[in-house]
């Protein structure tokens, strides 16, 4: 017994990850909860919490400070929660991150709206304690109604550099579209973006994948502007688009139709090594026929019609989580992180989101992991691109 | 999808972003990034001769872009610390001078076919910048051009001095890109003897221009340029880099028009020739100032600095003319009486000092919209506007207790008096009407002195043909 125990200390305690959830509806008592069964070892160094948008986000921080004072706290709301237990609403799901293998250094940034670029390089500013570990990531938590978020990302690129990989969300708000909260400690933003540099011994992974193919031809922007996609092929963008999936009549009119119907339907975009996918959904635009899919698309790019069924994005999600673990090469990670897309949510119904967080599981097997559903991934491990729509994002501590 | 045809798309996009922009920096800065993006490369940027024009992907201030660029035929790999071995591929814009895009991509290396592509974006945006540049000196012309026209405009039409030199130094610091918002003109000052500056503070303020003093440093920029006639550069301890042009009035070097760079910018050739420019526009402007004000000087007389009698003349005109019909401007013809003898006894230099006071008598009595002016000798005049004769009469009196005060003067002391003549909107026209006043004030004289008369209208007309001609 003794002797297993010195081994457990000198070994996996240097890193150690563990998950805590709580269903409780009073915040105070959900963060406490929560919080309380996370501190799963010693010298914890990171909190990072999930919640409800239900929920009081001064109450859930007084409560996770009453379980562990002292310790930093990064978190944010959600469109779901994921853990072991399956995926939930209203939850509280809190990861600790400790062990003295890590060193971590956090940042909080408010009003970043008209300072995307700014606000990202001040975020990543923490990254410069954490220079003592030969293996860092940026955690971020962005307020998943703020634009432009590749340009947080690129501001936060500029301070990183290609030696510091970037991964993080963006909060969502249960599919309200009203408000987010980020956690800092405790204190409470909207509009804002929190920052966790983690540092560590071992190595870190990050694994991208997506569930939706082309469907038909690529089509060629041929008018665009103030962050929207107005022609493609030298007709209007929207019905370009729908022709290509010979959409049902109601949807090209019916703005109700329309959103459902391009959930399921995201837009792509060609890049050198592969498509990047794009949610149309958040913004149609009926009167004007134009369409959504991020700021930087221009004239010339080359956009395709996108499909996926629940098999499709599940199966993604299982090949983003086997990414990561193998990536680390023999290794089992001591924790998973897993954002997902509130979009592909929509797609999958309650149901699907069920069998979902199963492949998950099955995946992770006996690795503790959690996550939430995103109103966007940020993962950045090649080039300098990081913001993803639609996809599964994992993250694997070694 | 045919490597190809991706190429040319993205060259397509390339283009698009790029001439999106409004400006250099803009366009510099989205081509880096979205070159980077399309080759999936993390490292990217724009090096001009030894400087990284701006770049992405390594840590500010890294020495380490330059070595991308040492590849040899535009391709190869580089071990970038923090990255570890990279493929490189770079490519110039255009002529030398414009510079190299360079890329660098972790882990894996530049096709052939994607090299081309980096020479494709290269190209572009070379082809991109110079369209920017040219259209970019386009519009500073014309700025300056504007404001040019503004400051000539205010020359000919004989504005203030001040508002000429105000719109002259805003244009310098509006026109100059370099000028780090100082911009100040410098003049000597005539009556110090160690040469101290009266100085203008920042031209960016809309108020009214301001002076203040301050000592001019020997040997310094502003002293050198002065000296020796030229303009001058010079760069401070702290890197900045200032220039000083001299300014001149009628020929003489009276000052120099300054300007302070931002950190690290220079001036370049048409910069020196807009700044020489701006410094001849304020000569000529000093110049112009300093001829009027001779100008009207002369229409003064130098002892007593009253106007003389042209001066005086045009501006009793002008009394009348603004009079109109009103009939409320009176007329004082003042002699003095035994002037003559104080300038035989005691000397011309008592009769001077006497002069001098008895003016600031005259303007001491007289209200502040009124007229007072030495037609000569010892003869004066005073124009009152509004009068009736009553308040005539009064001031009058004023004057002759006022000029029967004995003066001290240099020799002893001097007791004169005052024969006034006034007159009373006898007539519209300024000649008559001081012909009226100055027969009065003959009347008064011979019927004793230190006494006034006032014309009588009614006989003015026959009086007129005998009096010596009065107009200057």
């Amino acid at each position: 017994m003794i002797v297993e125990t010195e081994q457990a200390t000198t070994g996996a305690a240097r890193r150690w990850m563990a998950v805590g959830t709580s269903v409780s509806v009073d915040s105070y008592e959900a963060g406490r909860e929560a919080a309380g069964r996370a501190l799963d070892g010693p010298d914890p160094k990171l909190l990072v919490v999930f919640a409800g948008i239900e929920h009081d986000p001064h109450r859930l921080a007084a409560g996770i400070r009453a379980a562990a004072p002292g310790v930093p706290v990064l978190g944010c709301s959600t469109h779901g929660e994921i853990n072991a237990a399956g995926p939930r609403d209203g939850s509280v799901v809190v990861t600790a991150l400790g062990g003295s293998g890590f060193t971590v250094s956090t940042a909080a940034v408010p009003e970043i709206s008209g300072r995307q670029r700014e606000a990202g390089a001040e975020a990543a500013r923490c990254v410069a304690e954490v220079s003592d570990r030969p293996h860092r990531v940026l955690l971020l938590l962005t307020d998943g109604l703020a634009r432009d978020q590749e340009t947080v990302i690129r501001g936060a690129y500029g301070v990183l550099g290609t030696s510091v990989p970037l991964f993080g969300g963006a909060a969502g708000d249960g599919w309200r579209m009203s408000g987010t909260f980020q956690l800092h400690g405790t204190d409470v933003f909207t509009n804002g973006v929190v920052a966790a540099c983690i540092g560590s011994d071992a190595p870190i992974a990050i694994g991208i994948d997506h569930g939706w193919r082309p469907s038909g031809e690529p089509m060629v922007v041929t008018q665009s502007g103030d962050g929207r996609v107005h022609e493609l092929d030298d007709g209007p963008a929207l019905d370009a688009y729908l022709d290509r999936l010979d959409a049902p009549a109601e949807v090209y009119r019916d703005e109700q139709a329309l959103r459902h119907y391009v959930l399921s339907r995201p837009l792509g975009v060609q890049r050198r090594s592969g498509i990047q996918v794009r949610n149309m959904s958040t913004a149609v635009d009926v009167d004007g026929r134009t369409i959504g899919g991020g700021g930087d698309l221009s004239l010339g790019a080359l956009a395709f019609a996108m499909e996926g069924d629940e098999e499709s994005v599940v199966a993604a999600s299982a090949r983003a989580c086997r990414s990561a673990i193998e990536q680390l090469a023999g290794s089992t990670p001591v924790g998973l992180l897993t954002f997902s897309c509130a979009a592909c949510r929509a797609v999958l119904g309650d149901e699907g989101v069920v069998r979902e967080g199963a492949r998950i599981a099955e995946e992770a097997g006996s690795i503790p992991y959690a996550g939430f559903y995103t109103y966007g991934e940020i993962a950045r491990t090649r080039g300098i691109n990081g913001f993803h729509n639609q996809t599964m994002v994992v993250l694997a501590f070694g | 999808m045919a490597d190809g045809a991706l190429a040319a798309q993205q060259l397509v996009e390339l283009l698009a972003v790029v001439s999106n922009c409004d400006d250099e920096d803009t366009a510099i800065h989205a081509a880096i990034e979205r070159a980077a993006e399309t080759v999936e490369a993390e490292v990217c940027a724009l090096i001009v001769g030894d400087a990284v024009v701006d770049a992405v992907g390594l840590p500010a201030g890294s020495t380490e872009y330059s070595r991308l660029a040492e590849a040899p035929q535009g391709r190869g790999s580089v071990d970038l610390p923090g990255a570890g071995l990279c493929g490189v591929g770079w490519a110039q814009l255009g002529r030398a001078d414009e510079g190299i895009l360079v890329l660098a991509r972790v882990g894996s290396e530049f096709s052939v076919a994607e090299h081309n592509l980096v020479r494709g974006m290269a190209r572009v945006l070379g082809l991109t910048l110079r369209m920017l540049r040219t259209l970019e000196a386009e519009r500073r012309r014309e700025h300056l051009m504007r404001h040019l026209y503004g400051i000539q405009r205010l020359i000919s039409r004989r504005a203030p001095l001040a508002e000429v030199l105000r719109a002259t130094l805003v244009a310098a610091g509006d026109v100059l890109p370099a000028a780090s918002g100082n911009v100040e003109l410098l003049l000597l000052d005539p009556e110090s003897a160690d040469r101290a500056l009266v100085t203008r503070s920042r031209q960016t303020d809309d108020g009214p221009i301001t002076w203040r003093r301050q000592t001019m440093r020997s040997g310094g920029l502003v002293a050198t340029a002065i000296d020796v006639d030229r303009p001058q550069e010079q760069t401070d301890d702290r890197g900045r880099r200032s220039i000083a042009v001299p300014v001149h009035e009628r020929g003489r070097t009276i000052g120099a028009l300054t300007v302070e760079l931002s950190d690290g910018r220079r001036l370049g050739d048409s910069d020196r020739d807009n700044l020489l420019l701006f410094a001849e526009h304020i000569s000529i402007a000093l110049t112009d100032a300093r001829t009027a004000q001779d100008m009207e000087a002369a229409r003064h007389d130098a002892l007593t600095g009253l106007p003389g009698r042209a001066l005086f003349h045009e501006r009793l005109r002008h009394f009348l003319a603004q009079d109109g019909d009103a009939g409320e401007v009176a007329l004082l013809y003042i002699d003095l009486d035994r002037f003559k003898a104080v300038n035989d006894t005691l000397g011309h230099a008592a009769g001077d000092v006497l002069l001098v006071e008895f003016a600031q008598r005259l303007r001491d009595i007289v209200r502040r919209g009124d007229l007072v002016g030495r037609l000569g000798g010892d003869e004066f005049a005073v124009a009152l506007c509004p009068a009736n004769e009553r308040y005539a009469r009064e001031v009058a009196v004023r004057i002759i207790d006022e000029l029967s005060r004995p003066v001290v003067v240099p020799g002893g002391v001097a007791d004169v008096g005052a024969s006034i003549g006034i007159a009373l909107n006898s007539s519209a026209v300024a000649d008559e009407f001081l012909a009226h006043a100055d027969m009065a004030m003959y009347e008064a004289k011979r019927a004793g002195r230190g006494r006034f008369v006032v014309a009588d209208p009614d006989r003015a007309d026959t009086r007129v043909l005998n009096a010596p001609s009065l107009t200057p």
